[in-house]
């Protein structure tokens, strides 16, 4: 998950901090209103239209098995190839230099991916609902 | 004289000419070769200046005047290409017939301040040009649409001679921009700078401002404006070129292809930002209360419709890109084969969306070379047949709205019936019975089921057909359909109907368990209103009485994986799906018809398989596009 | 009896018959058939002539069982009548007899008890005339000494009854007193009625201006809340900035070395933006408490004016009070007239009264005289009630003679 060093957006989550590299980051915004997908994961909060393009929001605390920290949550677009793709991030953010060594750096791209096997293996249709 | 009936009617046409000038400069940009376009453009600008000069505006007159000359200058040589060059003064000086124009519309003088001096440096430009073009020897340009006449000797030709000077320019001036134009103002001194690289003003990236390029027409000699070059002490190294062949002016624009390679992904960046100011549009017309700003919105909200239209058009690549693929295939095939064959292609200029495009290539070479392959008859054959010894293909394309239908025809020896509906009956296909109902377009269908062609193939009876499956595969994914009519004898054709896009498409989009749903047009056979009368509940299934029989349906909701939402309302409807045979859906809402961008669902959504995508509509919500799949899909046990 | 006999007869004559058939069927011997039909018509013949002579000495030994009871004295006894025939007949002329003397003895029975109650009450009677003439003398005597001890009493009520109405005399003037000073009360209590009243409107006053006051304490709270207002939004224009930030720094990180400056300019825009924002936070933590401390001030007037209001109903109550007063004072003031004028109406009514007494004195005089001479005559009345008494006793002792001579027969 270690990604080389290089400025960290940083947060806090219940348990611990967190730190995504700059370098995968489009930018971040305020939580925008999104739409359920259904048959998705609990951790994908749904799509949501962000200037013109779809976004699929996923919430991190839930994908890193978290609960929210302080202060008011943030959406974090990834930046290419994961563009569409944004992180709700329900703590406030701080950029740093270089991660603490109390930070865990995440690398948005393995996060994802482990999402995506898991809709996969559950033959992509059934749903945490049903 | 009722001046105010008159000033009407000049502002209605001159609105009219302006419009289809520009729009001509606009074809003349993509097409500089086209000299109807050309003339085109020259007849509007007359008429422009007639007009005008019948109500009196001389400012209007005289830009008109001038633009009609430099016009008439490219017209009369034949290389309304080079007129590439110029487009900057072109637009300018429509510009400011634009200009005077609204100035009457809105009752005041028709006059403008800059129509003097841009009269004269378009005149002064048409007489430096009058002076290349008569040293010019005569055009070798590629395909001469039309005969060049020589100049026009109206014009008179000063002593102007043009030069191509590259600039090497000094660090210290950068990035600032303003010091460059300055520069170009300098350079204005010398003489007329026709052609500037890069084009002002700079951009702030500080790199590209390094070097410089420009065209300047002037009465002094190159040691004179070497001196001058000097002087501006900015420069720290420049080249100067004489441009009096007319070859460097014509290299002037690099890229005289038709059409401009542009990268796809900045298509989709492109057209996404307009879908983005669609929206914002919308919500701003929403929220706007004030009558004089709401007509503004509806204003944008025109441009906004034509821009997007104008975008879709963008992503659309003219069928000829690949048509000499087609053509060498074919022709490949033939020396293979020792066939002599005339392959045609009609409608090379129909367009189609790029990924459409993409898609057909290969099933399209496909059809080609098995209408050479197993349908033209060799050489004997033929001539004991009466045929022309050669063999015909025909490819053609033809657009309506926003389908197209590609149909390869051939002079083969076309399908048999009987021989199809026997192989259908031995390979177990069919029945005696069902072979015998079917007519003879459907025992032609028979060749695109798989496997059937690979039957087909060890039969004498090969006729054509081989991997026709496939074919057809393609061509559904695409949206589209497949048709085969033919001739014992006299040959065959294939019909294949596919929509000219395929981001956009027809959907409809429905509402169920509280969620929107855009299920592709293409997918629903028909919707019906949900009658209880006609309804029957086995088990917990629910079945529809319905013409083509009992057909089970299913929640939408329930059969994409969302929580079933129990009973539907009041406006519930059924969906059945287009495959037959194939059940439907039950939706709460039928919201309507749209046309919808479809966009991928990217990781990790995109693993879901009831969806190939989503769309956001109009009002800034977000619809899921449906798997056609999902139509037909038993519901899940519950 | 005759139809009973001929009754029995036919009975007797018919069981001939029946037996003079049926014996030849059960004995078909003549010799015995002949013998048991003799023997039970024999039988039969006898058992008949018994029944009948039983039935007829039986009625005849009740009749003079009968005879001999009611000759001993007891007139209760009666014989059997029921039947027809002869004996019957005589029972009933026996029983009628009884009847008639049984009704002779009531009559002299009850007229002996009348003449015996007579002489009883006749007795009793003279005996009450005796008593009463002697309760006469005796009154007689007590009404002389009666009359003396009244014309006594009648001497000291007129004493007493002097006494009252100089007593009376005294209240008069005492209740004289009690109105003059109830006037004055009550005068002094109107001025308290009017006192009490000012205060009122005076603190109405009071609460009037506090409730202005609270009314800007309020719109103060109000603006302070606004000022909240506005520092969130500063809040959330400082939050924006600090996400722009980032994004600038993100920017500028894409950049590489060319945007390193840039980077320097977004972290200070991001550090000014927290700044901003911890300001913000500052400002809204006070604007909170200044807000609460407008909502306690706001409350305490509330309270002060609700307070206010009380007081003011309170001294309306106490104004409402005096007015009471004043009306119980001119009640009272009212009332000491009213005894005023009864109590002079009472001294009159005691002077009539001596004279009355005066008068009753004199006619009781004339009254003992009177019953002297009443005296002497009741003692002649006295002396032939009692040779009266004498033969009532004689009279009594005869009647009591007849009523045990009556009393030997037994009646019922």
């Amino acid at each position: 998950m270690a990604t080389d060093g290089g400025p960290l957006l940083t947060f806090r989550l219940s348990r611990s901090a967190y730190g995504l590299p700059l370098a995968t980051i489009a930018g971040v915004a305020e939580p925008i209103a999104c739409r359920p997908v259904p048959g998705a994961p609990r951790a994908v909060l749904g799509l949501a239209e962000w200037r013109g393009c779809l976004l699929t929001v996923v919430d991190l605390a839930a994908l890193l098995h978290e609960t929210p920290g302080h202060g008011p949550a943030t959406l974090v677009r990834l930046a290419p190839p994961l563009d569409r793709t944004a992180l709700l991030v329900g703590a406030a953010v701080r950029l740093e230099p270089a991660g603490d060594d109390g930070v865990t750096r995440l690398d948005p791209a393995a996060v994802l991916a482990r999402l995506e096997a898991e809709i996969v293996s559950r033959g992509g249709e059934t749903s945490d609902a049903a | 004289m009722d001046m105010a009936r008159y000033l009407d009617l000049f502002l209605a046409e001159s609105a009219e000419h302006l419009a289809s000038a520009e729009a001509t400069l606009v074809a003349l940009e993509g097409a500089p070769d086209d000299g109807d376009a050309l003339r085109r453009l020259f007849r509007h600008v007359h008429s422009l200046k007639g007009m005008a000069a019948t109500m009196g505006f001389a400012d209007m007159v005289g830009v008109a005047h001038a633009l009609e000359d430099l016009l008439d200058l490219f017209r009369g040589c034949g290389a309304p290409r080079a007129l590439l060059a110029y487009l900057t003064l072109a637009w300018e000086a429509l510009a400011c017939l634009g200009r005077i124009v609204d100035a009457v519309r809105e009752g005041r003088p028709g006059r403008d301040g800059a129509a003097a001096p841009l009269a004269r440096r378009l005149r002064e430009t048409a007489a430096s040009l009058a002076d290349l073009v008569a040293s010019r020897p005569p055009l070798a340009s590629p395909a001469p649409v039309q005969a060049a006449p020589l100049p026009s000797p109206r014009v008179r030709i000063p002593r102007r001679r043009g030069f191509r000077v590259e600039l090497d320019l000094a660090p210290d001036m950068l990035p600032d921009s303003a010091g460059a134009v300055r520069l170009v103002r300098a350079l204005g001194d010398l003489g007329e700078v026709v052609h500037l690289t890069p084009p002002l003003p700079l951009g702030p990236d500080p790199s590209a401002g390094a070097r410089m390029a420009l065209v300047v027409l002037t009465d002094l000699d190159p040691t004179d404006l070497g001196t001058r070059f000097e002087a501006l002490g900015r420069v720290r190294r420049f080249t100067l070129e004489p441009v009096a062949r007319p070859a460097p002016l014509a290299d002037l624009r690099p890229t005289p292809a038709h059409y401009v390679r542009v990268r796809a992904d900045l298509l989709d960046a492109l057209m996404q930002s307009a879908v983005e100011l669609t929206l914002a549009q919308g919500s701003l017309a929403a929220s706007v209360a004030d009558p004089e700003t709401a007509r503004l919105a509806e204003r944008c909200r025109r441009v906004l419709a034509a821009h997007h239209e104008t975008l879709m058009e963008l992503r659309l690549v003219p069928f000829e890109t690949v048509a000499h693929r087609l053509t060498v295939g074919v022709q490949d095939l033939a020396k293979r084969l020792g066939k002599t064959v005339q392959f045609t292609i009609a409608g090379r200029e129909v367009r189609l969306d790029r990924s459409v495009l993409d898609a057909l290539v290969e099933p399209l070479l496909h059809v080609v070379r098995n209408a050479l392959d197993h349908g033209v008859e060799d050489l004997e054959t033929r001539i004991d047949r009466g045929k022309p010894g050669p063999g015909t293909i025909r490819l053609t394309l033809a657009r309506s709205h926003d389908r197209v239908r590609v149909t390869v025809e051939d002079d083969g020896r076309g399908l048999d019936p009987e021989a199809l509906r026997r192989t259908a009956i031995a390979r177990g296909f069919l029945t005696p019975q069902e072979a015998d109902r079917l007519g003879d377009d459907e025992a032609f269908a028979l060749v695109t089921l798989p496997g059937f062609t690979t039957a087909l193939e060890r039969t004498e009876v090969s006729g054509r057909g081989v991997g026709m499956d496939v074919v057809r595969d393609a061509v559904e994914a695409l949206g589209g359909r497949v048709r085969i009519r033919s001739r014992l004898g006299t040959g065959t054709t294939i019909e294949m109907d596919l929509p000219q896009t395929l981001a956009v498409i027809q959907a409809l989009v429905v509402r169920s368990a509280g969620t929107l749903y855009a299920v592709p047009i293409s997918a629903v056979d028909r919707t019906l209103a949900l009658d209880p009368a006609r309804t029957r509940r086995i088990d917990g299934r629910t079945f529809l009485d319905t013409d083509r029989g009992m057909l089970e349906l299913g929640s939408l909701a329930a059969r994409v994986g969302a929580a079933h939402s129990g009973d539907v309302g009041a406006t519930a409807a059924a969906l059945l799906s287009s495959e037959p045979g194939a059940g439907g859906v039950l939706v709460d809402e039928v919201l309507g018809r749209r046309e919808i961008l479809v966009r991928p669902l990217d990781a990790p959504l995109r693993a879901l398989r009831s969806f190939t995508g989503a769309a956001i509509l109009e009002d800034g919500s977000t619809a899921l596009v449906v798997d056609p799949a999902v139509m037909g899909r038993m519901p899940s046990p519950l | 009896m005759q139809k009973k006999l001929a009754a029995s007869f036919l009975v007797v004559a018919l069981l001939y018959l029946v037996v003079g058939a049926a014996i030849p069927r059960l004995q078909p011997d003549p010799f015995w058939g002949a013998s048991l039909e003799l023997s039970l018509d024999l039988a039969i013949g006898l058992g008949a002539a018994f029944l009948v002579s039983r039935r007829l000495t039986r009625r005849l030994r009740d009749l003079a069982a009968a005879t001999a009871v009611i000759s001993a004295g007891d007139l209760t006894r009666r014989v059997e009548t029921r039947g027809t025939d002869e004996t019957a007949e005589l029972a009933r002329s026996f029983d009628a007899m009884v009847a008639s003397l049984l009704a002779v003895l009531a009559e002299v029975r009850t007229t002996s008890e009348r003449v015996a109650e007579s002489a009883g009450s006749l007795s009793s009677a003279t005996a009450e005339v005796n008593a009463a003439t002697e309760e006469i003398a005796r009154t007689a005597e007590a009404i002389a000494d009666g009359a003396d001890e009244q014309a006594r009493q009648v001497a000291e009520t007129t004493a007493t009854t002097r006494s009252l109405a100089e007593s009376t005399g005294r209240v008069a003037e005492r209740s004289r007193s009690v109105l003059q000073a109830a006037s004055s009360a009550a005068a002094r209590s109107a001025d308290g009625a009017e006192q009490a009243r000012h205060a009122a409107s005076g603190i109405g006053d009071l609460s009037t201006r506090t409730a202005r006051v609270a009314q800007s304490v309020e719109g103060f709270r109000v603006r302070a809340g606004e000022i909240g207002k506005i520092v969130t939004f500063i809040s959330t224009l400082s939050h924006q900035t600090h996400l722009l930030a980032i994004n600038a720094a993100i920017e500028a990180v894409r950049a590489g070395e060319g945007g390193r400056g840039f980077g320097i300019v977004a972290d200070e825009v991001g550090r000014l933006a927290d700044n901003v924002r911890g300001f913000a936070e500052q400002i809204s933590t006070l604007s909170a408490e200044i807000t609460q401390d407008a909502a306690r001030v706001a409350d305490g007037i509330r309270a002060s004016v609700e307070s206010a209001e009380r007081v003011r109903r309170d001294v309306d109550r106490s104004a409402a009070s005096f007015d009471g007063i004043l009306e119980a004072i001119r009640g009272a003031a009212d009332r000491a007239g009213e005894i005023t004028r009864l109590t002079d109406e009472q001294r009159g009514a005691a002077d009539d009264v001596t004279r009355a007494l005066e008068r009753i004195q004199r006619i009781a005089a004339d009254n003992a005289a009177g019953t002297e001479q009443a005296s002497d005559a009741t003692l002649g009345q006295t002396r032939s009630m009692h040779a009266m008494t004498s033969r009532a006793h004689d009279l009594a002792s005869a009647s009591d003679q007849l009523r045990r001579l009556i009393a030997t027969f037994r009646t019922g």
